[in-house]
């Protein structure tokens, strides 16, 4: 049996399922960046070297979602990690209901801001 | 409260039935917990047929189901020992980056994934990592 259906809706909260990511995108920057694939996103924009911020098609219930990445910042030249940091648009935990502020770093390098030839970003939590 | 059964389910957008986790984009469509402190260790896993030690700190899961493309997004994390702490032993699982192109080691059915030490960027076999692939399913 196969059950088509529009949208799915637990009670009091539109989808996503829970559990599964309400965001996620693959980014790669080599000068202009770009998202190669991408789930609830509604734009992204290159804030500068290390810095990106999508914006998300269904927008989040609260600021207080689990966002997280990793990604490889060149052929062979070790990785980054992604976190946040608060700013006054962005204030801790640096997220807003509809985008997330993620700044890519290299810890062996002085966790200095870089571009990313692969970064993977996700978010987990409920749809508002 | 009402409780439907379905062995698949089509999502907006596609008419064929898929498997229950293909029919959410935002499902994990794969998972792994790995270890290779000597002998390499599938410690649990969700969609990977096999899990290939390729060299010391690189390993490649394949996938039952396979990938609608090869833009899914990975990510892990781990120990490179059992007994060192964060941040001295602590490992990012990425993609592996070199060959012909940018992204030779991944495609729809399988990913080479290092696990690299997050103060000396040097690929290590680990005590413990987990990994999470997302992405459409084919």
């Amino acid at each position: 049996m196969t059950l088509a259906v529009d949208f799915l809706n637990d009670v009091g909260t539109q989808y996503p399922i829970r559990g599964t990511h309400a965001f996620w995108s693959n980014w790669t920057d080599t000068g202009a960046g770009s998202s190669l694939d991408s789930f609830n996103q509604s734009s992204i924009v290159d804030g500068g070297t290390g810095i990106v911020t999508p914006s998300y098609t269904n927008t989040m219930a609260n600021r207080f979602y689990v966002s997280g990445s990793t990604g490889t910042e060149a052929l062979n030249v070790g990785f980054t990690i992604c976190t946040q940091t608060g700013n006054t648009t962005f204030p801790l935990p640096n997220t807003q209901t509809g985008s997330t502020r993620f700044i890519m770093k290299n810890n062996s390098v002085n966790n200095s801001n870089i571009d990313s030839l692969i970064t993977n970003l996700f978010v987990l939590g409920e749809y508002a | 409260m009402s409780t439907i059964v379905a062995n698949a389910l089509a999502d907006r957008n596609k008419t064929a039935s898929k498997p229950m986790d293909a029919a959410f984009s935002g499902a994990v469509g794969s998972y792994l917990a790995y270890r290779n402190n000597g002998v390499a260790t599938t410690l649990d896993s969700y969609n990977t047929s096999s899990i290939i030690d390729s060299a010391v700190g690189s390993f490649r899961p394949t996938f039952t189901n396979a990938f609608a493309n090869g833009n899914y997004i990975t990510n892990g994390w781990g120990v490179e020992t059992e007994t060192e702490s964060p941040p001295e032993g602590w490992v990012a699982v990425v993609p592996r980056l070199d060959g012909a192109g940018a992204f030779a080691n991944k495609s729809t059915t399988t990913v080479r994934l290092d696990s690299s030490n997050a103060n000396t960027d040097a690929v290590v076999d680990s005590y413990y990592v987990v990994c999470t692939v997302t992405g459409d399913l084919a």
